[in-house]
């Protein structure tokens, strides 16, 4: 039996709800423990609920779990707000003068006094999160010597007084809860791999993996959820000689990448769905202009300011069509897989000159999760065709040939003088606004498309998983995967074939394998977190498929139950129409 | 450029060279009945934006007039906009991020259109914007230049926290020089935040504004007489608050007061206004505060952690004061005309 843990921290915004989920989520990763975490963010500036779930394994994990093993509740509200969501055989810890549910459950429940003991034993307040901490180390059964370890970290550094505060705050927690609390063996930590782990969120992996890409010029302006990009680049990047600059608006941050990648950098800026909006022109001029950018979104619920602190997929149509005219770029949406994706985002980038746009969001982007460090390693796989200089003058930068991709040139390289231009040009950058050169170019640059597509660096990209013989198929992107992957196994387990793909390049599609899933699966359904089904749409008007759209718009990832309930009522529907196939019912 | 002419007597009085009569004296305390910004709002306890903005509420009911808000995203419209009910009779617009003086320019449209059509008195409005320090010094400053150089009717408030604090306090054009924020980190190689900011006076004067003002919210008089003059004067005003934010600024809750006065007296915040007279191309500047005494910056960048860096370095903390000298010798002509050395009153023969 393997061991699958999930823990759930809720409170007020500003009680430390999350150091203690990162804590316990740090201390299992050092015990070889997978883990894969969800947090809300309040949206008031201060204070407003919040909460962070974690779910560890010594197997991989793919997503943060529904029902929850272990509630920690630091409040009220935090109790009525999450307590549904505990198994009915769960543990609850939770502050003493807290109301229980009137209803009966066989849930066991420890009420401690965390706040009087911050307050009267410690003397402080924000100490009780340290104080939670401990009482939940004595029901974890965390050994104390990694517990303190732990502490010494991170407040040694902040003196010795401050160090042996927080002792004294956890000692108190474990002291009040071996009186009352028993610890359950089922929590405990296992042994799990001996294999170095990262432990990073979704915004470092993109940071990190840019870096290791060989990005050295960023540009930004501050927007939730993708700021802490930014923030963490801004720390790190200028040691390696890179420049951060923060500009005045999105419109500036994306021309500013232009520019330094005109000038033959890798550059690269982060924003969320509005900033896209804002440099959607500019998407098109480094389209038109053939000028490699990779612009990461980190999605969150809109439209115009929307739901800053919500997750949210509904940036997919922005990212696929986003800027006037026909406009080619790729779009890249990993699953997880951050920190090695973004590389293949700059090398596809490069090696076809293509705006590429990294489509993540909020829940990914805040996601803590632990990583293969092997994954930071990789080398950058593709470079910009360049022109040396050792040509004649009259450089044709826009040179139409057998290949779409035409050498650049590196500002100043001899006999290359080129000039780059958003107007339509012939193949020396000369304004040209006839039928005939816009139509050559303009296959030009869509013919980039066509071979990326049959590129080996975007082969095999897609995460297919399930019974490869399964009538219901399920297609779905983004963060959308893990409690597609979850749901599917469950499926499996109440004897319904299901099999699933998640194409990790949406623009463009891997046809290939959609294609062939296709022909192989009676019914497709596509969940997705928006509105109108951005992904069903895309995949309609491409490949003339009726689909099954399940979409949310709550601000929170899909619940696999969720989508276990569409795959139940698909599977009945199948039971009664069995002639129904693709290519016979249409 | 324009004229400078300056105010040979310091402070703040209810009388503008620009209106036929005064406006209303509120007193020091600021002390009247009407209500501001209600209760339901969910600033941060000990930030300065809200009380900032429940002075500026107040002296514009005061008027008499009929408020409407155009509010730029940001700290002041985050907090606000959860219970809207705390901005009580104004009719309030929160529209996108760069937005804000053009939303000004459309509701001065409105505002014709209806007088035109007799539906309303074209003075029975104040027509109101209102953005942080991201929202006006950086990507809002487009909009908000066009609109002054309109030359339209209305109030720019800027709420300046010097950073942008409601996405988690990242730099801003009007971050001070040395300031650790989240995308001016304080490390060994770069020591927090290598520019010094812009002055929106000077921008808004310079684009064509008829009055622009700089205030604090410890100061309700000063405050709330400048807004009532914004109010009254034809033309695009510009009020710039200093706002304390305790949780971008790492300081304590309960100090709000403190700081602000600390800003003033060692001159990192200067109260001033100037008022714009169109026929002649004449600016009058008039300075509102001078400090008892010669104070140095570093008395200011005790209470806030966001300096906690940049206090270790002496050299920086010179340079910080540099820019306070080079800003304040504007004002020489004036305290030369008052008898004061040496840029404080202490020295008064």
């Amino acid at each position: 039996m393997s061991y699958d843990f999930t823990l759930r921290v809720a409170g007020e915004s500003g009680e430390g709800v999350i150091t203690i989920g990162e804590t316990v989520g740090r201390l299992a990763a050092r015990e070889g423990l997978n883990l894969i975490t969800f947090r809300t963010f309040p949206a008031e500036i201060k204070g407003g609920p919040c909460m962070i779930q974690l779910r560890l394994s010594d197997q991989k994990v793919a997503y943060h779990g529904e029902k929850v093993d272990c509630l920690v509740t630091l409040n009220q509200a935090a109790l009525d707000e999450n307590i549904a969501d505990l198994r009915e055989d769960g543990v609850l810890l939770c502050e003493a003068e807290c109301e229980l549910p009137a209803e009966p459950s066989s849930r066991t429940v420890y009420q401690l006094p965390f706040d009087r003991l911050a307050v009267r034993e410690i003397g402080s307040r924000i100490s009780k999160n340290i104080v939670v901490l401990g009482a939940l180390a004595h029901l974890l059964k965390i050994p104390k010597k990694r517990i303190e370890e732990f502490l010494t970290e991170r407040f040694a550094r902040k003196g010795q007084a401050i160090l042996e505060h927080n002792r004294k705050a956890l000692e108190t927690g474990t002291r009040v809860a071996e009186a009352k609390v028993s610890p359950k063996n089922a929590f405990r930590f296992p042994k799990g791999t001996d294999q170095a782990r990262m432990l990073i969120t979704g915004n470092e992996a993109i940071a990190l993996g840019a870096t290791v890409a060989g990005m050295r010029y960023f540009f930004g302006y501050p927007i939730t959820p993708a700021s802490e990009i930014m923030e963490w680049l801004a720390a790190h990047l200028p040691k390696l000689g890179g420049k951060v600059l923060q500009t005045e608006d999105e419109i500036s941050a994306i021309c500013g990448v232009a520019g330094a990648s005109w000038a033959g950098g890798r550059a690269m800026t982060a924003t969320s769905g509005p900033g896209v909006s804002l440099m959607s022109e500019t998407i098109g001029l480094l389209s038109i202009a053939e000028i490699p950018a990779v612009i990461v979104d980190s999605q969150r619920g809109g439209p115009s300011t929307g739901m800053p602190t919500k997750t949210e997929q509904s940036d997919l149509l922005l990212a696929v069509y986003g800027s006037h005219g026909d406009a080619p770029r790729l779009v890249i949406a990993p699953i997880e897989e951050c920190l090695s994706m973004i590389g293949l985002a700059f090398d596809l980038a490069e090696k076809y000159q293509l705006p590429a746009i990294f489509l993540v969001d909020q829940a990914l982007s805040a996601r803590l999760e632990t990583v293969d460090p092997a994954a930071a390693k990789r080398a950058p796989a593709a470079a910009r065709l360049c022109a040396d200089g050792g040509g004649v003058n009259n450089f044709a930068r826009y040179r139409l040939g057998e290949s779409a991709v035409s050498p650049a040139a590196i500002p100043g390289t001899p006999r290359c003088e080129h000039m780059v231009t958003g107007m339509e040009h012939d193949e020396l950058g000369n304004f040209a606004c006839d039928d005939e050169t816009h139509t050559a170019m303009t296959v030009k640059r869509f013919r980039k498309l066509a071979a990326v597509e049959s590129d080996p660096l975007s082969r095999g990209l897609s995460s297919q998983f399930g019974d490869s013989n399964a009538d219901i198929g399920i297609v779905t992107w983004g963060s959308s995967a893990g409690p597609v992957e979850e749901a599917v196994k469950v499926a499996e387990q109440q004897g319904i074939a299901v099999r699933a793909i998640v194409p990790k390049i949406l623009n463009p599609l891997p046809h290939e394998e959609l294609r062939r899933f296709f022909q192989s699966v009676k019914k497709v359904i596509v969940p997705e977190l928006n509105f109108v089904g951005q992904f069903a749409s895309l995949l309609r008007s491409t490949y003339r498929i009726p689909t099954i759209s399940l979409t949310k718009i709550k601000g929170v990832p899909l619940e696999p139950s969720e989508i276990l309930s569409v795959i139940g009522e698909t599977a009945a529907s199948l039971s009664v129409r069995r002639t129904s196939r693709y290519g016979s019912a249409r | 450029m324009y004229n400078i002419l300056y105010n040979r007597h310091i402070g703040t009085t209810p009388h503008s060279f620009l209106l036929p009569d005064p406006v209303l004296d509120v007193g020091e305390y600021g002390a009247i009945l009407t209500t501001g910004l209600s209760s339901g709002h969910q600033g941060c306890t000990g930030c300065g934006m809200v009380s900032g903005t429940n002075q500026v509420l107040k002296a514009l009911k005061l008027t008499g007039k009929h408020v409407v808000a155009s509010i730029g995203t940001g700290c002041n419209e985050v907090i606000t906009t959860q219970n809207t009910s705390c901005w009580g009779n104004v009719s309030v617009d929160h529209n996108n991020f760069p937005n804000t003086g053009a939303t000004l320019s459309g509701n001065v449209a409105a505002l014709r259109a209806l007088a035109r059509a007799g539906a309303a008195s074209p003075d029975a409005f104040i027509n109101l914007g209102m953005a942080g320090d991201g929202g006006t010094y950086d990507i809002g400053l487009q909009a908000l230049l066009a609109w002054i150089a309109r030359g339209e009717d209305g109030i720019y408030v800027c709420l300046n926290n010097q950073a942008y604090m409601n996405t988690g306090v990242q730099g801003s054009g009007a971050t001070p020089y040395g300031t650790h924020t989240s995308t001016t980190p304080f490390g060994k190689l770069i020591r927090g935040n290598q520019r010094t900011p812009q002055y929106l006076p000077d921008l808004a004067l310079a684009a064509g504004a008829s009055y622009v003002a700089t205030a604090c919210p410890v100061q309700h008089r000063d405050l709330m007489i400048k807004v009532q003059k914004a109010a009254a004067i034809e033309g695009p005003c510009v009020v710039e608050i200093y706002s304390v934010c305790p949780e971008g600024w790492k300081s304590e809750t309960d100090v709000f007061h403190e700081i602000t006065e600390w800003a003033l007296q060692t001159r990192s915040w200067i109260l001033y206004e100037a008022e714009r007279d169109r026929k002649t191309n004449t600016v009058l500047f008039t300075l509102n505060h001078v400090p008892e005494k010669h104070v140095g910056v570093a008395d200011y960048l005790k209470l806030q952690e966001r300096f906690a860096g940049m206090r270790e370095f002496p050299e920086m903390v010179e340079r910080a004061q540099e820019v306070i000298e080079s800003r304040w010798s504007f004002w020489q002509p004036v305290l030369q005309a008052n008898g004061i050395q040496g840029g404080d009153k202490a020295h008064e023969l």
